[in-house]
């Protein structure tokens, strides 16, 4: 790998320094799984300063809580959220996705931050983080900002942080009494990246009435994508089928609405219908199959 | 109980003679060498898949930071042009570029960063030629790819017995059906890696790296850089998989880093990364079919009629031998009277196809067997009842016009042993009865093929199907066995050690089994078609055999006693009332000037095959795959929940290795199966999934249970009483896979096209408007 300079900052404040000081273009590493390999495949890199930030797991690789919040430190591994009691407390739906991404080597070292400003479409976390309606920091030079999961990323590949800008953690509202499902499609069972994933929480009352829907389609857009219009389709009712047919028809809808009408749209709209129909029953306790 | 001390050690499960050094790592494997003074090579590669080569320009590369120098096809010093049986491939472009992995210059540095870097800078000039994509688009285009075959049709074998458009007008029931497959990358874990030494008293080089045939590469290098074969010397490496692939592939790869070698009289090394590997190296063929198959009312067949067309790519390869194993195992393991066979290979400017684990069978027994179930249904029968009622016995004649009266013809014990561990009619039954439930989404459903193969090459390869060995006996008593038969991961080395144990008649820790070297193991052909332990374990008899004539020899001398009933055992030698141990036997040899060394041969017999009748193969394994899938209706995603590999193999010289090669084999025909895809263009025959992250493998969590049976009938056409096994592991499974989603879906048939992937299997469980699946 050819790089201009290769940093390995000692503490938060030393990184902040650095990327307010240093010169070069900037290319921040944590845990590696997509620069390293971006960096056999061209010499990108070669005039930058890499700036390694993965020796800073103690300061931004906690999980824990803060007030009504989860707050997931950007250094957090997938394989440490997948099995952290707060996440899967309060967020199960993103230890189910961390838990599905590639294989154990690379959840063992890839991070939360990582895949967030990796910004591939089909990266796991992203529809889950969407759902919990979490919140990404992020500080620079000029201080400390909070983006949402809709904005942080602007197309595949390219998201919306500025060269000095260093995610340090994910804020993410806890959520109690929810019904959640995450469902990756992949071509194979491990090491695959997704075709589509389906991400959904459900909380309903005592009488079964909606109080909380949300759903989200993952590897299918630019960008993670919350769809507030659908989820208003349950929200403070009794669901029957005719409504889950409307909300699966409606969110695959967004498909060729919003990505446009490409060869894969043949396949996936109708198997987000079929999908997301699939997984309100199970949510709603009815056909199992 | 301690294996390696125990006699007759076939069919023992000892360990790996290599299992230590592969798992502490200290095996080492082509790209692990590393030797003073050594340049490292980078290719570049066509930007055009078919085009004129006008000019290489590499004066920028040759002035950049560590380059030694940098060759093109002018440097070759003799013939252009290699190959196995047809010399027609292009280790560098000299006049026309074929296909994108052809390379038009060879850049030697200091470093493969530097290299790596100078490459980039090399340009060429080109003269466009139209891409022929598609053997249907190629076929008497009036481009040609290879002048000597005008209409580029090179090659084919046309099986003919009986007469089947007529008897096909007697049947009661005729199915047909078109069904294809898709290129299958080898994806050997170990991409390939030569390196080329040159001595430094004459012209003479030694090869290293991970090549699969080592006397095919001699003569390769003979041809190409004008040595004499004698002063070429090859030494595999230890293998990190082949499956058939690094004979051509690391041939070129010896050329190149050769011409290196020699101009700077420094060793070269010439590695591929796994795009370059993907990029340049031979596929098995894709294969289109049109099968027509019918049958009496009470199921038994009268009569098949194949047209296959296979993408030989831009050289000619293998081709002519895969369409041979395509016409002749293609009909199956079946009676059926009369066959018209017809498989055609064409050539174009796709990646080129040649050996490749199988070799033109797992695409025809793909097609067959989903033709069978096809009609297996049109006769309100079960795929077992069906294929009961066809399967060879003893004595019956093959579609080939084989007579089998010479081994147990076991298909029928193989199919329902399989049958039987997979619960096969059972859950036919059930899961044919649940799937009737239109609610259920996630279905099951369960497929079963049977194949024939001939072990070895057959009748097309008559006079090249010899083996040799070289066996010395030490005198301390130690056996040393030399073998140019290349273990290539298979654990075919064990195999052979085991083999001569048994066959010197002493235990397996006597025996070393020297790593193959050129110059001190002597040719044979080359470990390809399942041949390794069959051929191998002939030449090894024989040579223990001749051994065992010198001891005796030289004990009648000793002892002036008759030694007529002479017999080697457990590490004694016993005649009359003499009882020694082998090592005293040796050295009586010694004492007499009569060291035991023998080189042992083996030649396959001439067969005598027409087209209609004869012997198309020596002899056969018989094999049978039952595959249970799980099918999502919803995704098109498709699950093994478990598979079942039983094989009749002859004998299996060592039981764990060869449940190892039935595991390995059921996961390459998983992958064929469901999701190994090049991402091929035929519009540009370019490729798109150039790695491992894009050309999808299974993995462990692909993968329910698996089940190996060997239900082994010693066969007295082998010296050892073993056939073969590593294509049967693999050839039928893809066919019992695509059998089993077709019965999930209520379709036999249905999935006609490789791979079964979500797309493929999603539409065919939902037929898009106005497009009713078959």
């Amino acid at each position: 790998m050819q790089v201009r300079t290769y940093i390995r900052p000692a503490s938060l404040a030393d990184a902040l320094h650095t990327l307010a000081t240093v010169e070069e273009p900037i290319a921040i590493i944590a845990g590696g799984t997509d620069v390293l390999v971006y960096a056999r495949e061209d010499d990108r890199y070669a005039n930058s300063a890499l700036i390694d930030i993965y020796g800073l797991a103690g300061e931004l690789g906690q999980i824990r809580e803060e007030r009504d919040d989860l707050i997931i430190g950007a250094l957090a591994t997938h394989a440490a959220i997948a099995k952290s009691p707060l996440v899967l407390r309060y967020a199960p739906i993103l230890a189910d996705a961390c838990r599905s991404i590639a294989a154990p080597q690379v959840r063992n070292h890839a991070t939360i931050a990582g895949n967030i400003a990796n910004a591939s479409p089909a990266a796991d976390s992203l529809g889950a983080l969407a759902v919990l309606r979490a919140k990404v920091g992020v500080q620079s030079p000029e201080g400390q900002r909070e983006l949402a999961m809709d904005q942080i990323i602007a197309r595949p590949y390219r998201n919306n942080l500025g060269p000095r800008d260093l995610i340090t953690y994910i804020r993410i509202p806890k959520l109690e009494g929810y019904q959640h499902m995450f469902y990756k499609l992949g071509r194979r069972r491990a090491q695959s990246i997704s075709r589509m994933t389906l991400a959904a929480l459900l909380k309903r009352d005592s009488q079964g009435v909606v109080e909380d829907f949300r759903i989200t389609v993952g590897a299918t857009f630019p960008r993670p994508m919350v769809f507030p219009d659908v989820d208003a389709m349950l929200i403070g009712i009794r669901p029957a089928q005719a409504d889950l047919e409307a909300v699966a028809k409606a969110l695959s809808n967004k498909i060729p609405e919003i990505a446009g009408i490409r060869a894969s749209t043949a396949y996936k709209q109708p198997v987000c219908e079929k999908l997301c129909l699939r997984i309100l029953n199970n949510l709603l306790g009815g056909d199992q199959q | 109980m301690d294996l390696n001390t125990i006699g007759t050690p076939i069919s023992g499960s000892f360990h790996r003679i290599d299992a230590q050094a592969k798992v502490t790592g200290r095996a080492e494997f082509g790209d692990d060498l590393i030797l003073t003074d050594m340049l490292y090579c980078k290719g570049v590669y066509t930007k055009y898949a078919h085009a004129k080569l006008l000019s290489v320009h590499t004066e920028a590369a040759e002035k950049a930071p560590g380059v030694v120098c940098v060759v093109t096809a002018a440097d070759i010093p003799g013939a252009k042009q290699f190959g196995e049986l047809y010399i027609d491939q292009y280790p560098l472009v000299y006049d026309k570029a074929r296909f994108l992995g052809d390379v038009i210059a060879v850049v030697a540095a200091e470093t493969q960063a530097q290299a790596d870097a100078a490459a980039k800078l090399v340009t060429a000039e080109y003269e466009e030629l139209p891409v022929l994509g598609s053997p249907k688009e190629a076929i008497n285009n009036e481009q040609v790819i290879n002048p000597d075959y005008p209409t580029n049709v090179c090659g084919g074998v046309h099986v003919i017995k009986g007469d089947a458009k007529a008897a096909m007008e007697t049947a009661d029931v005729v199915v047909t059906g078109h069904y294809s497959t898709g290129f299958v990358e080898h994806a050997y874990i170990e991409p390939e890696s030569v390196t080329v030494i040159p001595s430094r008293m004459r012209p003479e080089v030694t090869v290293l790296g991970s090549i699969q045939a080592p006397y095919n590469l001699r003569i390769t290098l003979h041809r190409m850089l004008n040595l004499p074969m004698a002063r070429i010397t090859v030494k595999p490496s230890i293998v990190g998989g082949s499956f058939g692939g690094k004979i051509e592939s690391a041939e070129a790869l010896a050329v190149r880093a050769g011409l290196v070698a020699l101009k700077t009289g420094r060793p070269a090394k010439y590695t591929l990364t796994r795009e370059e590997s993907i990029q340049e190296s031979y596929k098995r063929h894709p294969i289109d079919f049109d099968v027509t198959l019918g049958a009496k009312s009470d199921g038994t067949l009268v009569a098949l009629h194949v047209e296959a067309l296979g993408d030989a790519g831009c050289y000619i390869n293998m081709s002519p031998p895969v369409m041979y194993k395509t016409a002749t195992l293609g009909p199956g393991p079946y009676k059926v009277e009369h066959v018209d066979y017809n498989a055609v290979a064409v050539l174009t400017n796709n990646p080129h196809t040649g050996s490749m684990r199988g070799f033109g069978t797992p695409q025809a027994i793909f097609a067959l067997e989903n033709a069978m179930d096809v009609l297996a249904a049109k006769l309100s029968m079960t795929p077992t009842e069906l294929r009961r009622k066809n399967l060879l016995g003893n004595g019956d004649i093959s579609p080939c016009g084989h007579k089998l009266d010479f081994h147990e013809v076991s298909i029928r014990s193989v199919m329902e042993k399989a049958a039987e561990a997979l619960d096969f009619d059972r859950k036919y039954q059930q899961y044919s009865k649940e799937n009737q439930d239109p609610n259920r989404r996630i279905r099951r459903g369960v497929g079963i093929s049977v194949s024939m193969r001939g072990a070895s090459v057959g009748a097309d390869g008559n006079g090249f199907d010899y083996s040799r060995a070289l066996i010395e006996v030490e005198e301390d008593g130690s056996v040393h066995v030399n073998i140019g038969l290349v273990d290539l991961g298979q654990g075919l080395r064990t195999c052979q050690g085991m083999m001569a144990a048994d066959m010197m008649g002493v235990t397996f820790d006597r025996i070393t089994m020297g790593e193959t070297d050129t110059s001190r193991s002597p040719s044979t052909g080359a470990c390809i078609a399942s041949r390794g332990t069959f051929v191998g374990g002939a030449a090894i008899k024989s040579a223990c055999s001749r051994i065992h004539a010198i001891i005796a020899q030289a004990l009648q001398i000793h002892y002036g006693k008759s030694v007529a009933d002479i017999r080697f055992s457990n590490n004694r030698v016993t005649f009359g009332d003499v009882d020694i141990p082998f090592e005293e036997a040796i050295h009586i040899c010694y004492g007499l000037g009569m060291p035991p060394m023998a080189a042992g041969d083996n030649r396959v017999p001439v067969l005598n095959w027409d087209g209609h009748f004869g012997e198309p193969f020596y002899t056969y394994t018989y094999s049978c795959n039952a595959a249970e899938v799980e099918v999502d209706l919803d995704t098109g995603s498709v699950y093994l929940v478990k598979m079942v590999g039983s094989h009749d193999m002859g004998r299996a010289i060592n039981p764990t290795m060869a449940e190892g090669q039935i595991y390995g084999g059921m996961a390459m025909a998983l992958g064929m199966a469901v999701m190994e895809d090049l991402g091929h263009n035929p519009k540009t025959s370019a490729i798109k999934n150039l790695n491992l992250e894009n050309y999808l493998l299974p993995t462990a969590m692909d993968f329910g249970e698996t089940i190996p049976i060997i239900d082994a009938h010693p066969d007295p056409r082998s010296a050892s009483g073993g056939r073969s096994l590593g294509e049967p592991a693999t050839e039928n499974g893809a066919a019992a896979i695509a059998c089993a989603i077709n019965h999930a879906l209520g379709k036999p048939g249905c999935i006609h096209q490789l791979p079964a992937d979500l797309d493929r299997v999603f539409f065919a469980a939902n037929p898009p408007a106005g497009k009713e699946g078959r």
